[in-house]
């Protein structure tokens, strides 16, 4: 008995879709990316800051507590609002780099967001942070 | 006379199969070439202020969590290491800068040791933080 050969056919695979879907991944996941910008605030610290001779000059302080700021040679107790208008009042812009340092001085109990409030305002009124570091807690300024 | 003789009309079939290959090409492109989130592990609740900018890019990452765990670009460090790793990833930038990512409730012991590290290695800061809403 004779088997009857089959037939080959062209296997053509239609590949237009492909491309198709190809592409709408590259369009979702172009849309779905999102570029992170972050905002903040920039902060030069001067280094070197454990110098015993600039203890001697008197140099802006401000003593960050969490309900109050005390700021100046006099300690006066003020809100964000009066500091930030405080250290408008200081004209940082035309003085001198050592001149613009303000140091911020923290109490022990105030967390990160606050001490980066008070950073912002000196940052943003044209001054320099500068940080106390202590060899021990105890003694304020 | 006739002049104009029906043209046959032939199938044009545009050859499609490559457009494929490119798209995948691209996909794979943009896959290799991009980055993906360093600490996307890493949780954080960024602080909140007025008056904020938009921060540059930064070479380096530094963040702190709310209990104080510091991670130097996706990876968890000490205090005590934080100068010396700075320092050697800043080497030969020009650009010191340093993304400074820090919980909002982080202590002062945290915070404060942090910033000094950092102001140490001879780094600028980029804090990072959200605008605070205006009804204050």
């Amino acid at each position: 008995m004779r088997l009857k050969k089959r037939k080959r056919r062209d296997a053509d695979i239609d590949m237009s879709a492909f491309s198709d879907l190809a592409f709408l991944l590259i369009i979702f996941f172009i849309l779905t990316t999102t570029l992170e910008q972050f905002t903040g605030t920039s902060a030069e610290i001067p280094a070197g800051v454990e110098n015993e001779e600039q203890q001697e000059k008197k140099q802006l302080t401000v003593n960050v507590a969490v309900d109050a700021l005390f700021y100046g040679e006099d300690a006066v107790r003020m809100t964000m609002q009066e500091f930030r208008d405080a250290l408008l009042a200081e004209n940082f812009a035309e003085k001198e780099d050592n001149d613009r340092v303000v140091l911020v001085d923290v109490r022990d109990d105030v967390l990160y967001e606050r001490y980066f409030q008070v950073i912002t305002e000196i940052a943003n009124s044209g001054g320099v942070m500068g940080l106390i570091k202590r060899s021990k807690s105890g003694g304020g300024s | 006379m006739k002049i104009a003789r029906k043209r046959k009309k032939s199938a044009i079939q545009v050859p499609v199969t490559a457009m494929g290959d490119i798209a995948f090409l691209l996909i794979i492109f943009f896959m290799l070439a991009s980055q993906f989130a360093k600490e996307s592990k890493i949780k954080i609740e960024r602080p909140q202020a007025r008056g904020l900018s938009e921060l540059d890019k930064s070479q380096v990452w530094v963040s702190m969590e709310a209990d104080g765990g510091i991670f130097i670009d996706g990876e968890e460090a000490s205090v005590a290491e934080i100068k010396a790793r700075v320092e050697s990833l800043l080497e030969g930038h020009e650009d010191k800068k340093v993304l400074v990512k820090i919980d909002k409730t982080a202590t002062k012991e945290h915070y404060e040791s942090l910033m000094i590290e950092l102001s140490l290695a001879g780094a600028t800061l980029s804090l990072v933080g959200d605008e605070q809403p205006q009804s204050f």
